[in-house]
């Protein structure tokens, strides 16, 4: 979604979209626990196990990373996880070591 | 209040009292709120902070509009069911097609976002028992997020 106007921005650019992003769910108290779970399940294809992995982390750690990838494939996900009225941010995932 | 899914996953409700159908009425209602701050929470940047502001204006212009038709969209699925519903000796009836389903969840989840923003419900209010009698607006408000609570419980298990 960025913009790109010049050869120094687009290098620049070009960088920061091949940089890792996470997608990260926020807790929210009202929305349930079983919604959001399959929620998880929809959009991201998890196995129940995992989907009931992440709905806990949200629900006990306020947060959880569900996806890191490509920034525009997470905006995708955020705006689905948004269509389904969920809290979801996204973020640059920490360089690896 | 009767519940049954036929064969092609139709769900079919019946005996609904009138104070439960208006309760069901009220989904349609509390999700078309026009507080701005359920405003805010059904349309949440995609960034914490302030910064990406490229980001938040392009998710403004582009990504919000797509939202708000859907949640419309799906409120509107929600009331043409409602619409559809006959009145008998026992209650109210009306069905719900195995493909409005997640409509109806998705009003749910708008309906219950907004009761809870409006009335500035707290999270132990949220978690707490259900009020015995609904003596007044804010119980009534709780009342009906745990009726909502409980309808979109049992879809997500249907539609599981």
């Amino acid at each position: 979604m960025a913009n790109v106007e010049t050869p120094e921005t687009e290098t620049r650019d070009e960088v920061a979209t091949d940089a890792p992003w996470n997608v990260v769910v926020h807790n929210d108290p009202v929305n349930l626990m079983s919604y959001v779970a399959m929620v998880f399940r929809r959009v991201f294809g998890f196995p129940p196990e995992r989907a009931e992995k992440h709905m806990l982390e949200v629900h006990n750690n306020g947060r959880s990373i569900v996806w890191t990838g490509q920034r525009e494939k997470a905006e995708l996900y955020v705006q689905q996880l948004h269509s389904h009225l969920l809290l979801a941010t996204i973020e640059k995932a920490p360089p690896a070591c | 209040m009767n519940v049954q899914i036929s064969g092609d996953g139709t769900i079919g409700l019946s005996g609904i009292n009138p104070f439960l159908f208006d309760l069901l009425q009220g989904i349609v209602r509390s999700g078309a709120s026009d507080d701005p701050a359920v405003g805010d929470r059904f349309f949440p940047a995609p960034v914490e902070g302030g910064g990406e502001r490229d980001l938040r204006d392009d998710w403004k212009a582009l990504v919000q509009p797509e939202l708000h038709a859907g949640f419309l969209e799906a409120r509107e699925i929600v009331q043409a069911d409602l619409r559809a519903a006959d009145e008998a000796a026992d209650g109210f009836a009306f069905q719900i097609p195995v493909r409005h389903a997640d409509a109806w969840m998705n009003a749910l989840s708008q309906a219950r976002l907004a009761l809870a923003i409006e009335n500035r419900f707290t999270e132990s209010e949220l978690a707490a028992e259900m009020p015995a009698a609904a003596g007044g607006p804010r119980d009534l408000a709780l009342l009906q997020m745990n009726f909502y609570a409980f309808l979109q419980e049992w879809l997500v298990r249907i539609s599981d």
